[in-house]
């Protein structure tokens, strides 16, 4: 039968808890007792290979059967844009929680702006959808450039996985607004993403314009629909308040064109 | 043929709200807010962070990935629906794992009701060996575990393989540490003696 005080110190020892004189104790006790030796050594043993056991994987499928399962937000509305937007997409652009470290690599947030909601598009219903989204994984299909006035830097779009992806990497020196508007039929904004980390919060106007309001540098994606039923095109305008500072366009391909 | 945009909103400026992803346990009081008010990105923030702990968790009460799976599933679901409840005092993370180590208990207690002992999957390995490889004593550790009373076994699953602190523990299992510590001393006893029972220590 091994001494009480003696389990006591073995635990303690195996906790990380012994103080320097305890220590001793224990060496000694342990020298003198060949059984609490034996136990020593067995909850060494055990302890180190619980905590070397790697954790479990869950299925892939989980975090999604989980979400799927959860109560929606109080004051985020359906209307199936969520829905859509989440078959629309495919992996590796897969819905997930948490974006790879990097610069190219966000998540896209939609919050609840109830005085922004707009005709056509119900932006309550996209509150809080998180998009995977990479930059970078596809060549720009028109581009204007900004610079090196009060906003400087790229508006790219491109086409990927069947829907138009429009990148912003603009940088100003005090608060503007990048104001998008799609010029056609059929087509409509869909989302954003966050590609940097310093960023304001994209207001989604409806499915038609994206207001992005960018003080310093403000990374984005919006993703637009290719629901095309004749020409279209993107008209981007960069505001100060009502001050229409800059303007350009974005032309998009003739249908069938970079998919 | 264009379409006239409808007019635009008033601008507003406000913080970028999906940027934080690695969030420490003191920001999780901040998420649960968020979610409180509706934002669904800390919802998708707080079941990225948790997701995992908390399956390994009830796996490692359970040793069954189906029920883990249904278990996690359970308690996500349960810490959404009562966020209301949920006392910011005390940290989230004490909170959600007290809701899952019950529900892993629930889940145990169901299962042992519904397979008889003898049908166990935890059966006594071959006989005494002077060395064994650590793969063996995993195996059997988990078999062991299995067979030890949930309070015990929740102690020895939050400390060894969750890396709790007994404080920590103390707080997801609501007794003072002093009662954690004794429980895990006898925890680690009972391991040890099934262990030796099924040949993977020596006596």
């Amino acid at each position: 039968m091994i001494d009480e005080r003696v389990q006591t110190l073995i635990h303690a020892d195996l906790d990380g808890e012994l103080t320097r004189a305890q220590a001793a104790e224990l060496e000694s006790a342990l020298a003198a007792d060949p059984e609490a030796r034996a136990f020593m050594l067995d909850l060494r043993r055990i302890a180190d290979v619980i905590e070397s056991t790697p954790p479990v994987e869950p299925t892939p499928g989980l975090h999604r059967a989980i979400r799927d399962s959860l109560p929606q937000p109080s004051s985020a509305k359906s209307s199936g844009l969520f829905d859509w937007l989440r078959a629309a997409w495919p992996a590796p652009l897969a819905y997930g929680g948490v974006f790879a470290a990097g610069a190219v690599a966000s998540v896209a947030v939609l919050p609840v702006t109830p005085e922004l909601t707009g005709s056509g598009v119900d932006i309550g219903a996209l509150s809080g959808t998180m998009v995977r989204y990479e930059s970078g994984q596809s060549a720009a299909v028109d581009r204007i450039t900004f610079g090196p006035d009060e906003v400087s830097g790229t508006v790219e779009l491109l086409k990927r996985d069947g829907l138009f992806v429009i990148e912003y990497d603009l940088r100003s020196n005090r608060p503007l607004a990048v104001v998008t508007e799609y010029q056609g039929a059929g087509s409509a904004f869909r989302g954003f993403a966050g590609l940097g980390e310093e960023q304001v919060l994209p207001a989604l106007a409806d499915g038609r314009a994206v207001i992005l309001n960018i003080d310093g540098r403000g990374q984005y994606a919006v993703f637009l629909s290719d629901e095309r039923t004749g020409d279209a095109r993107i008209d981007v305008r960069v505001m100060d308040g009502d001050t229409l500072l800059h303007r350009g366009s974005l032309e998009l391909p003739g249908r069938g064109a970079g998919d | 043929m264009a379409t006239a945009p409808a007019p635009f909103p008033p601008l507003r400026r406000q913080p970028f709200a999906g940027s934080s992803v690695y969030m420490s346990k003191d920001g999780d009081a901040a998420l649960v807010e968020r979610c409180r008010n509706g934002d669904q990105a800390a919802y998708e923030l707080l079941l990225t962070e948790y997701e995992k702990p908390v399956f390994n968790v009830a796996f490692r009460m359970l040793h069954n990935i189906d029920d883990a799976q249904d278990v996690t599933q359970t308690v996500f679901l349960k810490v959404f629906e009562n966020l209301d409840r949920y006392d910011t005092r005390f940290r989230f993370f004490s909170w959600i794992y007290r809701i899952a180590i019950n529900e892993s208990i629930n889940t145990a207690n169901k299962r042992s009701r519904q397979r008889p002992l003898d049908d166990d999957p935890a059966s006594p390995a071959a006989g005494p060996e002077d060395e064994c490889r650590s793969a063996e004593v995993s195996g059997a550790i988990e078999e062991v575990l299995m067979t030890i009373k949930a309070e015990y076994r929740t102690v020895l699953v939050l400390k060894h393989f969750s890396g709790f602190s007994y404080e920590e523990i103390s707080a997801v299992v609501d007794v003072p540490p002093k009662t954690v510590k004794s429980r895990l001393f006898t925890a680690r006893r009972l391991l040890r003696d099934g262990l030796i029972a099924r040949g993977h220590l020596r006596s």
